[in-house]
C-alpha cells in the first residue's frame, strides 16, 4: 500500500507531469508564468484544489449515481476553488490581484476535473490524496520552470532578485503573450527529445 | 454603434481570447488536427458562449447581487454552464438531429473550456450592460473559432508538407504557430483599446 | 430509468449543493472581516502613509464607520474615518472625499487635527487628470501644502472664487476639484464629529 502511494505521488513529476507531458492545463501555465512568484502562487492554489477535490470525490464515490457524477464533481471543485479565492483574498491580497481571473478559472482547469474523473472516483482516499498532491506539485514545478525561463530572460530577475547586471535590456518578447506560446512549444519539444534519448538508452 | 464595432474588433482580434488572453488553449491543441472538427467545435462554442454569457449576466444581476452573495459566483456560473450544455445537447438531439450529429461530440468538451467560463466572468468584471454582454460573448467566441479554423488550416498544410522536425511534431509546433499568429494579431494593436 | 434512481439522483445532487453552499457561507463568514481589511489597506495605505507621519497604531484596523445616509436602493452609506493614535490618544483623523476634476473624479484624503480643528495636510489618492498639467495637483507639492495648518473654518475655495487657495496656473479645473473635495471632506467631518468619542 505504502509503495502504491509513493508511486501515485511520484508519477506526477515525470511520467505524467502536466502540462508538459499531457496537454492539460495549458491556459494557466501560459497566463501566469511571467513571474516566478505568480507561478508559485497559482501552483499552490492548484495543489490545494486538487487535494481537496480528489479527497472529497473519493469519499463520495460510492454514493454518487453515475449519471450525475460530473455535476457533483464540478460542484465539489467549484467549492474548493471559492475557498481558495476567499482565503487568498483575505491573506494574500496582492497575489490575488496578480492572479485575478485565473483563480476562478481553476474550476475549468482540465487537470482537476481530469484527475477526479480518471483517478479519484475509482480509488480509495489515501491514493487519491497522494495522486492529487503529486499531480499538483508536478504542475507547480512545470509552471515554475516556464516562469523561470520567462522571468530570467525577459526581465533579468528570478523571484524578483536581479540575476543579470543592471544594464540588461530585457527580452520583452518573452513577457508578451506570443512569447509564452513559443517558449512553451520549445520546452515541450526539448522534453520530447530528452525522453526519446532516455527511451533509446533503456531499449 | 461605433462603440459596439470597436468592441467587436477588440474582442475578435486585438484582445483575442485564445492568443492574448490565453483561454481555450486545450481545444486549440486538441481539435485542430482537421478542418472539419475545428468548424464543429467553433460553431458549438459560439452557440454556447453567447447563451452562457447572457444567462450568467442575468443571474449575476438579478440573483447574486440583490442577495449579496457575489462570492458564490464561481460555483453558480459553472453550474449554469454545465446545465446549459446538457440542455442544449438534449434540445439539439430532439429537434435538429443533423446538427446534433455535427456538434454533438463537441458539446461535453465545452463545459471545461475555460473560454466559456472566462468570458462570462469578464462580462461581469468589465461591468458590461446586457447588450455589451451579448456582443462581447459573441465576438469573443467568434475570435476563438477564427483562431481554431486558421490553426486547423495551417496544421493540415504542415502535415501535408511533412517537413516538421520530429521533436516539434504535434503540440509543440501548434503552440509555436499560435505564438506567431498572436504576433500578427498584435500588429492590429492601436486600432482599438 | 426507474423512479428510485431518479429520486436518488435528486437527493444526492441537492445534498451536495447544500453542503457546498453551506461550507462556502461558513468560509465567507470567517474571512469576511479580513477581506474588507485587506482591500481597504491595499488601496488606502499608501495614501495614509504619505499623509500621516507620527503614529503608533494601524489606522486601517482601527477605522471607524459612521452611517451618513442611504443610497437610491435604500442601502446605508458609510463614511470611513481612519484615526491615528499616539500614546493611546487620537492625534489625527483621516477621511476621504472626492469631487469632479477635469478628466474624472479626484479623490483626496484629508488629515485633521481633532483637538484644534485644523487641517494637518492633504493627499490626492485617485485622479485621471491630464499628465503634465492637471497632474500638478500631485507633482507640485506647494499646491497641496497650502491646505496644511489652516483651521477648518477657513475658506477652501479657490482665490478666483473668493477663497484662500491659489490655483495652479493652467490647471484651474483640477485645482478646483481638489478644493471641492477638501470642502466636502471637511463638511463630512463636521457632520459626523458629534458622534466621535475619543
Amino acid at each position: 500500500m505504502a509503495a502504491r502511494i509513493v508511486q501515485e505521488f511520484t508519477k506526477g513529476f515525470w511520467k505524467e507531469i502536466a502540462p508538459l507531458r499531457f496537454a492539460l492545463g495549458i491556459c494557466p501555465a501560459l497566463a501566469v508564468s511571467t513571474k516566478v512568484e505568480s507561478a508559485l502562487g497559482m501552483g499552490f492554489a492548484v495543489v490545494f484544489v486538487l487535494c481537496l477535490s480528489n479527497g472529497l470525490v473519493s469519499l463520495v464515490r460510492h454514493i454518487v449515481p453515475d449519471k450525475v457524477r460530473i455535476a457533483v464533481f464540478i460542484s465539489i471543485i467549484a467549492t474548493a476553488v471559492v475557498i481558495v479565492e476567499l482565503v487568498m483574498q483575505a491573506y494574500f491580497y496582492p497575489l490575488f490581484l496578480v492572479l485575478g481571473i485565473w483563480i476562478p478559472l481553476i474550476v475549468v482547469n482540465c487537470i482537476v476535473l481530469g484527475r477526479a474523473e480518471a483517478f479519484a472516483r475509482k480509488n480509495p482516499i489515501g491514493l487519491s490524496l497522494s495522486d492529487g498532491l503529486g499531480m499538483g506539485l508536478g504542475f507547480t514545478v512545470s509552471l515554475v520552470v516556464i516562469a523561470s525561463i520567462r522571468e530570467v530572460l525577459g526581465s533579468g530577475t528570478w523571484l524578483g532578485i536581479p540575476v543579470f547586471p543592471a544594464d540588461y535590456p530585457g527580452f520583452g518578447f518573452l513577457l508578451r503573450p506570443p512569447g509564452a506560446f513559443v517558449i512553451f512549444g520549445l520546452l515541450l519539444a526539448s522534453m520530447n527529445v530528452i525522453s526519446r534519448r532516455i527511451e533509446k538508452r533503456n531499449a | 454603434m461605433q462603440d459596439y464595432l470597436l468592441m467587436i474588433v477588440a474582442a475578435v482580434f486585438i484582445n483575442n481570447i485564445v492568443l492574448i488572453r490565453f483561454m481555450g488553449n486545450c481545444p486549440l491543441v486538441g481539435v485542430t488536427s482537421s478542418m472539419e472538427s475545428a468548424f464543429g467545435m467553433g460553431a458549438a462554442v459560439v452557440f454556447v458562449t453567447t447563451l452562457a454569457g447572457t444567462a450568467c449576466w442575468i443571474v449575476q444581476r438579478l440573483v447574486l447581487e440583490p442577495l449579496g452573495i457575489e462570492y458564490l459566483q464561481t460555483l453558480v456560473f459553472i453550474l449554469i454552464i454545465a446545465s446549459l450544455v446538457q440542455f442544449v445537447e438534449i434540445v439539439l438531439q430532439k429537434t435538429a438531429p443533423p446538427l446534433y450529429r455535427t456538434l454533438g461530440i463537441y458539446l461535453p468538451l465545452i463545459t471545461t473550456n475555460c473560454m466559456v467560463f472566462g468570458s462570462s466572468i469578464l462580462n461581469i468584471k468589465q461591468d458590461h450592460t446586457f447588450m455589451q454582454t451579448l456582443v462581447f460573448s459573441l465576438a469573443s467566441a467568434v475570435g476563438f473559432s477564427l483562431v481554431l479554423v486558421f490553426m486547423a488550416g495551417l496544421r493540415e498544410r504542415m502535415e501535408a508538407a511533412g517537413k516538421v522536425p520530429a521533436a516539434l511534431c504535434g503540440v509543440p509546433i501548434t503552440l509555436i504557430t499560435a505564438g506567431m499568429m498572436g504576433l500578427s494579431f498584435a500588429g492590429l494593436l492601436g486600432m482599438a483599446k | 430509468m426507474t423512479l428510485r434512481e431518479l429520486i436518488r439522483m435528486i437527493v444526492v445532487l441537492t445534498c451536495v449543493t447544500v453542503v457546498c453552499a453551506g461550507s462556502l457561507a461558513a468560509v465567507r463568514l470567517v474571512t469576511r472581516e479580513q477581506i474588507d481589511y485587506q482591500q481597504i489597506k491595499f488601496i488606502k495605505e499608501p495614501a495614509l502613509k504619505k499623509i500621516l507621519t507620527d503614529y503608533e497604531n494601524d489606522p486601517v484596523a482601527d477605522r471607524i464607520q459612521i452611517e451618513t445616509g442611504k443610497d437610491a436602493r435604500g442601502r446605508p452609506v458609510y463614511a470611513t474615518l481612519f484615526p491615528a493614535k499616539k500614546g493611546g490618544a487620537v492625534v489625527t483623523v483621516v477621511l476621504e472625499a472626492s469631487a469632479p476634476g477635469y478628466g474624472g473624479p479626484i479623490g483626496v484624503m484629508v488629515a485633521i487635527d481633532p483637538k484644534n480643528d485644523r487641517l494637518r495636510g492633504i493627499a490626492v489618492t485617485t485622479q485621471s487628470e491630464t499628465p503634465g498639467l492637471g497632474t500638478k495637483i500631485i507633482d507640485d507639492p506647494s499646491f497641496g501644502a497650502q491646505f496644511a495648518g489652516k483651521p477648518l473654518s477657513a475658506n477652501f475655495q479657490l482665490a478666483s472664487a473668493g477663497g484662500d487657495i491659489q490655483a495652479i496656473s493652467g490647471a484651474t479645473v483640477s485645482s478646483n476639484g481638489v478644493s471641492q473635495a477638501v470642502i466636502r471632506a471637511v463638511g463630512l467631518y463636521q457632520s459626523v464629529k458629534p458622534e466621535l468619542k475619543f
